[in-house]
């Protein structure tokens, strides 16, 4: 099985390794190329990513990105809209609420006790700050490897706090029963 | 022209056989192999008319690096099948040269000795004739012409030749050995180009290249040449240089000693500009045009010209400004042959009507791996996208 992607940065892409470590570990990923560097970029190159990745045999793709200042919803009402009708059925839009350090941090509770952190570090409304410092994360070290750990041993369920992560679970968890090789969690059972 | 061409143990490149047409594009990502694919092709072009030794450093400019560093093979295998037509005839050769690779200690330089060559030719009436074979230095040469007044057809000679060279560098004579020479005269003058601004713009005159060095060496000779030779090219060349110096109407020369020429492009207003003031993009243009010009006049006359490879010749242009200098080129031409490398996108694009010239080698340890795109396949991906983008994104191979 293979599973597209299309992300902005490491951190997506990280988080997104966690997530098919822990659901989905048989499937291999592929990463899809965009041609510049901008947001109008990644969603005008939405289409062509898609026909790359479905001709390199890709079962789904999945966009994941940041909605930096505007409402994540918006974003993804326009990225979707970027999608034709050909690839919809294959492609699955994830917008993090301002940036994708918004959902490691999610848990404020677990990422602090982890890595002995306060947790009103990551009780902010930006935490990408404070989960750099956790992680260590610099300019030449992504910790792509830490992330993608912490991210396939998280609690998630507490995650659907984030109506964002939770949007994109959802979307997940539906197509979950076209894919047989990934165990997606019932994280809604268990959510308190 | 080159119709197949295989190496094996050449560099990074393992039992990789390759199947050129008449214009063909090497694309692969950097350190695939797609540098030494044409330097093994010049490699066994030199052999024809250089020692061995001398044809490595002439092509790959040292001579420690030649085999696989992967693989414990002392041997290096090329093989070339060529076919071309002279008047009515068809001459189809195929010529195979097996290298021992003997390494120098303490320097660590690798010595070439002739293992194996063995040349043939089949002409359309007669079936498939031997006119070399050369065992560690034992030739067995077909002699093309009678030994004595009423003898008829060819016989062989046995003979002994240097290892350190081929057979066919030590054959000279165009009687004795017309095919074998016909062979060489087509396969051996193979050019290469890499140009580079600084040595375009240098107003030395190098006498051995009888066009341009590789890296462009000698440009203001060769210009200088035309200008006196071939005034009606000299004007096809000035006419495709104005879609980046509109006003530019003739070459003139300065030329204090004859070792010394630096050529300058005039205005119709009688302004001079030298190679010095132009960009390095302008200049790369300039000479793109006079090796594209060239070519295609020699192709027009129905002239066979030598087999030209050119490395990233989009270096330094603007690209609105590749498709009307490559048009230039008849891709359907029966006589010519040329390789280009590239990494740009939107020279790839200009094959996507020739896609049977597009080759892409994909790097790997111990070898890098020559594939074809599948025409189907590329073709229907043409409806989404440009050629360019499907190498980018990964699609041809």
């Amino acid at each position: 099985m293979t599973i597209g992607f299309s992300v902005e940065g490491s951190t997506d892409e990280a988080l997104l390794t966690g997530l098919q470590r822990r659901w989905c570990p048989a499937a291999t990923l592929v990463k899809g190329k965009v041609r510049g560097t901008s947001g109008i970029s990644s969603r005008r190159e939405i289409r062509k990513v898609c026909i790359e990745l479905r001709t390199k045999n890709a079962d789904l793709v999945v966009f994941l990105r940041d909605a930096n200042l505007e409402s994540w919803r918006t974003v993804l009402k326009e990225d979707e809209a970027h999608c034709d009708g050909a690839h919809r059925h294959f492609a699955i839009f994830g917008v993090c609420d301002r940036n994708v350090e918004c959902w490691l941090a999610a848990d404020p509770d677990y990422i602090a006790n982890r890595f002995h952190r306060d947790r009103r570090d990551f009780l902010v409304s930006n935490p990408k700050r404070a989960v750099e410092s956790t992680f260590g994360i610099t300019r030449h070290d992504k910790k792509e490897e830490q992330i993608a750990s912490f991210v396939k041993e998280a609690p998630l369920k507490n995650w659907l706090n984030s109506p964002s992560f939770e949007d994109f679970y959802g979307k997940l968890w539906n197509l979950s029963k076209r894919l047989p090789l990934c165990k997606i969690e019932n994280l809604r059972d268990t959510h308190p | 022209m080159i119709t197949r061409f295989r190496v094996n143990n050449f560099k990074n490149l393992l039992n990789v056989e390759w199947r050129p047409v008449g214009v063909n594009l090497l694309i692969g990502p950097n350190n695939s192999g797609k540098t030494n694919l044409c330097q093994a092709i010049r490699m066994l072009a030199f052999s024809c008319t250089n020692p061995l030794d001398e044809a490595a450093s002439i092509v790959l400019g040292e001579n420690w690096n030649i085999s696989n560093v992967y693989v414990s093979a002392n041997t290096i295998e090329l093989d070339a099948d060529m076919c071309f037509s002279e008047g009515v005839q068809e001459f189809r050769f195929a010529y195979q040269l097996q290298l021992a690779v003997e390494r120098e200690m303490p320097t660590g330089k690798q010595n070439l000795k002739v293992l194996k060559e063995t040349l043939r030719v089949s002409d359309g009436n007669e079936t498939d004739q031997l006119l070399i074979e050369n065992s560690s230095g034992t030739a067995k040469i077909l002699v093309e012409k009678p030994l004595l007044k009423d003898d008829k057809g060819c016989h062989y000679l046995e003979t002994q030749v240097p290892r350190d060279a081929t057979a066919l560098s030590k054959l000279f004579d165009a009687e004795a050995n017309r095919r074998a020479l016909l062979f060489k005269q087509h396969f051996g003058p193979c050019f290469y180009f890499n140009l580079i601004p600084r040595a375009l713009r240098s107003p030395k005159v190098v006498g051995k290249f009888p066009l341009i060095s590789p890296d462009g060496e000698n440009f203001s000779k060769f210009l200088f040449t035309i200008h006196n030779e071939q005034p009606r090219l000299e004007r096809q060349i000035i006419e495709a240089l104005k879609l980046v110096e509109s006003k530019a109407d003739l070459f003139n020369f300065y030329s204090p000693d004859p070792e010394f020429i630096l050529f300058l492009i005039e205005d119709r207003s009688g302004n001079r500009f030298s190679a010095q003031s132009m960009s390095d993009g302008t200049l790369r243009f300039l000479a793109l045009c006079c090796l594209i010009v060239l070519m295609d006049n020699v192709n027009q006359q129905g002239r066979p010209f030598p087999l030209v490879i050119f490395e990233e010749p989009e270096n330094g242009l603007y690209v609105g400004h590749l498709k009307p200098l490559f048009n230039k080129l008849d891709f359907n031409h029966a006589n010519a042959q040329c390789i280009f490398t590239s990494h740009s996108p939107y020279f790839i694009d200009l094959f996507d009507s020739h896609l049977e010239g597009v080759h892409v080698l994909k790097p790997g340890v111990p070898s890098s791996m020559l594939v074809k795109p599948d025409p189907e396949k590329t073709t229907r991906l043409l409806h989404e996208m440009p050629l360019g983008e499907m190498h980018y994104r990964e699609l041809l191979a």
